[in-house]
């Protein structure tokens, strides 16, 4: 729903850090435990709302993905791992599957693409020291406050093959909606542009926290202006890079509406949560849907322990 | 000598000011293009039916017709959809951003067992995908008769909002405890300390992540097209994708693009005169984070 | 950690109990099928349609609880798209009457999710409306087959009967003849609504009047592939579902039929312009000479303000050289059916509202003067519908709307003009249909890549096991 933020757990930290409670006298005990008593119970709804929406719904579609699943009598019967395989084997379904693996893998690439243009457009604004810089930002962050549905309708409209726009501006006849390879240029052009707004500010700010002195230092060296880019801006702004590219990770693998609203469900741009959607809900295979749906999970999760592992190594810090 | 340094100097100029319009029109462009859409789609609420489908590339209407603003209303109500939409908002953000300002200040600044563990453990929501949980939790609204209301939007708002909460964690961590400190003596409580010291100390940085919270509902389409199904009782963003459909509109594009501007003016009313927030506490995320 | 567990459990517990909680209407005191209503009863009904659908339904509830006092009928009327996705993750708390279409009444009825109300309705009721519609909802639960047999329960009422049949752009007709110098004569001869056209006939008059393939202009505006295959005496599979037939010669040469129109004549759209914009846009855009249509669209076409066109149907064509081949275009239906689980009482109220939307006259009068269906009733259809006696339907298009009767008709010894029901009512699920038409598709029929007996041939394999699954999943 919204940009998740990454929090570093700073685990060891946190503990020490709540022990320097501004409430905690150590002798009394007795506080001490009503301190605890108290502090939990703020943070228990929360933890009951996760408990409820998140952690049993999620048991339910694992148990499901074990189970042969009638939506309508709701009957069930254990069926081991069949679901699993039949997303990898069966002649019926694997295909389907795979290929939205391959579409949601494909259409990622405008993660990369909206990073580097919000790179170039963030560099740009740093060398112009253009005086409009807020309205550029206001403007360019638009795409990411626009309505989802709104937006597709009108990209799908721009980009149909016989009337849109692009079309007859450049006098061709691309079949943008249905050519599978098009249509996937088109999602990729239009959340490459949508995305770069964002990878902007977020790089701006990065730029803006890296200290004057370490440009002076760098050029009384003689490092031109692309060595001091690469060997200390680009550095100093890795956070960032990371941030975009892990949000953008998780957000793409869950994208949903592009296939929904703008290529109208075109096997060319079916990703996995639309085969999620149009298997488990559309059709009422549960069973194979829940299936998918955990090992979607799964490589989430993977991605994002991932990112907590290694975050450390690989993003500058000061 | 000095001749030479200054024709330098203006060459330098020279060259640093065509860059600055080099520049400049590389950024119109790329604005222009995000724009466009929100500009096609005005464009085209304007038009006849069979004007906006015309293969002569036209960008103005030939015809300049305003009936799909009047049609709009009887084709779908929006104003019960902007009132639903607006009473999802209000009660899930007054009550979710409450709930979760509670708990930041308690992995914050109180006292707390197995901290660490808690924080993760709802941390690790965050890359559950929702569509692992869709399925379970429609059958759960469905069977305690929640179909077709607004319950199923707004419930799981009431029990916090995770990314709000990290974000408040952090934040809340960076205020002194000195603050808290002559509030304990005065014998206040942690409620009162939460309510009276904290609160006021972290409402722009509250204020900044209900800017956010209040656009992601307000664009949120999955949930309400699966939970919403009477024109009257549904949000904003699935009348959208009726106006859309092709059974009941196919021809009909102007309307579509009408429904869609008035759809989009609210929020971009919130956006521009909030735009500070946004850029500011979308880069406090990012690089902070 | 230790606390976490029984927290979990705790939820999990929460969220198993609430499922389990809902609500069974079964209970209450019997209330026989005939009896009179005499205590209050409150019953829900689900259907779809557009604004205007769904307006004109809730006056029609409204005057019915004006007759029965009693009966508080709670409507709520959907979106079209995502209708059965809601009535299946509804299924343990399905509406008391709710519109079933056909393609998933085999489902639902063999998992026992429907009542069977054969003891709601008399025969003289029955014999009323058109048997080819009412035929569509008996089952027999015992052996899990379709259609009237020994053994076979009533589990619906149709809500209509929609013939898709060929229709025509006659102000574009007019003007083609007009500017190519065509013989009036012998093109209106071919457009009648009494004798359908061979597939021959019909790919020379598409040339005849879209003579140049790269003009803005088309002949058709796709083709339904069930009118090419059924007008060719084909099918999908045999008649209880359990043997593909992909690969007969009449089936291929149907699909060969259609892919002809775009890749030999260019009268046709071609396949990548099909997907971006409708048949049915395109036709109201003047963007083509034919197209198809069914009674429902009618509605949308009288609301529309700015066409400047007149239209009128025809039967479908069909093969001529197949000497089995009949004119045949697909009826949709949809029907009115009522929950397994609604008590005696609420079915009974669901029945009479169901039988008021189904076989009342007043009602049946208003959907037609809406252009939403022709009349369930078939003395009414047959002579106030057709030939507008009432003077509700005025001078709106199409005149002929005998066509539509023809179809729902079916075939006598001499008639050459029919329909059938579309293939997904006689299979378990729906979804080998999209699966097929992908696959040809993406095989490239459309674009002349692969022929279709080659793509036929190639996917009988498959097509066979979608098959065998469904009949697993029946049981």
């Amino acid at each position: 729903m919204e940009k998740t933020a990454i929090v570093c757990p700073e685990t060891g930290e946190q503990t020490a850090g709540g022990g320097a409670s501004p409430f905690m006298k150590k002798k009394k005990s007795r506080l001490e435990r009503r301190e605890h008593l108290i502090a939990f119970l703020f943070i228990l709804p929360p933890i009951i709302g996760f408990l409820v929406f998140t952690v049993a719904s999620m048991l339910f579609s694992f148990v499901y993905s074990f189970q042969k699943y009638n939506t309508l009598t709701g009957a069930s019967s254990w069926i081991g791992f069949d679901n699993y395989i039949n997303l990898f084997t069966h002649e019926l379904f694997a295909p389907d599957f795979w290929n939205s693996v391959g579409n949601t893998a494909i259409l990622l690439l405008s993660i990369p693409l909206s990073m580097f243009l919000g790179l170039c457009l963030a560099g740009l604004l740093r060398m112009g020291d253009i005086k409009g810089s807020k309205i550029f930002q206001v403007l360019y962050y638009l795409p990411a406050v626009s309505s989802a549905v709104a937006m597709n309708i009108v990209w799908r409209y721009i980009f149909n093959n016989e009337f849109g726009i692009v079309n007859l501006m450049f006098n061709i006849k691309a079949a943008w909606l249905s050519d599978d390879a098009l249509l996937k240029i088109a999602i990729i052009f239009k959340n490459s542009i949508n995305g770069m707004g964002t990878a902007m500010i977020l790089y701006l700010a990065g730029m803006l926290n890296v200290p004057k002195d370490y440009y002076e230092a760098a050029s009384l060296d003689g490092a031109g202006k692309v060595r001091q880019f690469f060997s200390i801006t680009l550095p100093i702004i890795s956070p960032v890079t990371f941030y975009l590219l892990i949000t953008g990770l998780i957000g793409g693998l869950q994208s949903y509406a592009d296939s929904q609203v703008f290529a109208a469900g075109d096997s060319g741009a079916r990703t996995i949560v639309y085969f999620i959607w149009a298997r488990g809900i559309d059709q009422g295979r549960y069973g194979l849907a829940s299936a998918a749906s955990i090992l979607l999970a799964f490589v989430i999760m993977i991605i994002t322990v991932i990112q907590f592992k290694f975050s450390n190594k690989w993003v500058y810090e000061e | 000598m000095e001749n030479h340094v200054e024709y330098k100097e203006i060459a330098r100029k020279a060259g640093y000011i065509s860059l600055r319009v080099v520049i400049y029109a590389v950024l119109v462009c790329g604005a222009f293009l995000l724009v466009f859409p929100y500009l096609w789609m005005l464009l085209t609420s304007f038009k006849k039916d069979l004007d906006a489908i015309s293969i002569q590339l036209s960008l103005f209407p030939k015809q300049w017709v305003f009936h799909n603003y009047a049609d709009i209303w009887t084709f779908i109500p929006l104003l019960k959809g902007l009132g639903n939409t607006l009473l999802v908002e209000v009660s899930v953000i007054v009550v979710g951003t409450f709930v979760s300002a509670m708990a930041a200040f308690s992995f914050a600044k109180l006292k707390l067992r197995h901290k660490t563990f808690w924080l993760l453990f709802l941390m690790s929501g965050m890359m559950v995908p929702y569509a692992a949980l869709m399925m379970p939790q429609f059958r759960v609204f469905m069977a305690i008769g929640m179909f077709d209301t607004l319950w199923p939007l707004i419930l799981p708002g009431f029990f916090g909002n995770v990314s709000m909460l990290f974000f408040l964690v952090q934040y809340m961590r960076g205020i002194p405890n000195a603050y808290f400190e002559a509030a304990r003596i005065d014998g206040a409580g942690h409620f009162k300390c939460f309510i009276s010291v904290m609160l006021p100390l972290v409402k722009t940085a509250i204020a900044a992540q209900v800017i956010f919270w209040f656009i992601g509902i307000w664009n949120d389409y999955f949930a309400p097209s699966i939970y919403l199904h009477s024109h009257d009782r549904m949000t904003l963003q699935p009348m959208l994708a009726i106006i859309n459909s092709e059974s009941s509109s196919g021809i009909r594009l102007p309307l579509i693009m009408a429904g869609a501007v008035l759809a989009s003016i609210p929020m971009l009313v919130i956006y521009i005169t909030c735009q500070k927030y946004f850029i500011e506490s979308l880069s406090i995320s990012g690089v902070k984070g | 950690m230790k606390k976490a567990f029984p927290l979990i459990a705790a939820g999990v517990l929460m969220l198993a109990g609430l499922t389990a909680c809902g609500k069974d209407d079964g209970e209450g005191e019997y209330v026989p099928p005939d009896a009179e209503l005499t205590e209050n009863v409150s019953i829900r009904f689900w259907g779809w349609g557009d604004a205007a659908e769904q307006a004109n339904y809730q006056t029609l509830v409204n005057q019915f609880m004006q007759e029965n006092k009693n009966i508080t009928v709670v409507y709520t009327g959907m979106n079209s798209q995502n209708y059965m996705q809601e009535l299946r993750n509804s299924a343990t708390n399905l509406p008391e009457l709710f519109y079933m279409p056909d393609y998933d009444f085999l489902e639902y009825a063999a998992n026992g999710m429907l009542k069977d109300v054969s003891a709601y309705v008399s025969e003289e009721e029955l014999s009323a409306i058109w048997p080819q519609a009412v035929d569509e909802y008996y089952f027999n639960p015992k052996n899990n087959t379709l259609g009237k047999s020994e053994g076979a329960k009533l589990y619906g009422l149709p809500k209509d009967l929609g013939p898709f049949t060929l229709v025509y752009n006659k102000t574009l007709v007019d003007s083609q003849i007009e500017k190519l110098q065509l013989d009036r004569e012998e093109i209106y001869g071919l457009l009648n609504p009494n004798i359908a056209m061979t597939w021959r006939q019909f790919r020379d008059l598409l040339k005849k009047l879209d003579p140049d393939p790269n003009d803005n202009l088309y002949g058709i505006s796709h083709y339904e592939i069930e009118a090419a295959i059924y007008s060719n005496n084909a099918n999908f599979f045999n008649d209880d579902a359990s043997e593909q037939r992909i690969t007969d010669k009449n089936f291929t040469d149907a699909l060969q039929f259609i892919a002809d129109l775009t890749l030999v004549d260019h009268t046709m759209v071609e396949a990548k312009n099909q997907a971006s914009t409708n048949g049915f846009q395109r036709f109201l855009a003047s963007g083509c000479i034919f197209s198809f249509m069914g009674p429902w669209d009618c509605a949308q076409f009288w609301a529309l303000d700015d066409l400047t066109f007149e239209s009128n149907i025809l039967p479908v064509p069909y093969n001529g050289e197949n000497p089995d081949a009949k004119s045949t275009a697909w009826v949709g239906s949809m029907g009115y059916c009522v929950s397994a689980k609604a008590s005696s009482l609420k079915t009974n109220a669901a029945m009479r509202l169901a039988k008021y939307l189904c076989c009342n006259e007043d009602a049946q009068r208003k959907f037609y003067e809406l252009g939403q269906q022709v009349p369930n009733i078939v003395e009414m259809a047959k002579d106030e519908y057709v030939n507008d006696t009432k003077n509700l339907i005025g001078d709106k298009d199409p005149v002929d709307r005998s066509v539509w009767l023809d179809t729902i008709n079916g075939f006598s010894a001499e008639d050459k003009i029919g329909g059938k029901v579309r293939p997904r009512y006689y299979t378990y699920s729906s979804d080998w249909y999209d699966m097929f038409t992908e696959y040809i598709d993406t095989e490239g029929l459309w674009t002349g890549a692969k022929t279709a007996s080659q793509i036929c041939a190639a996917y009988a394999k498959t097509f066979q096991a979608a098959l065998d699954e469904m009949r697993a999943n029946l049981g």
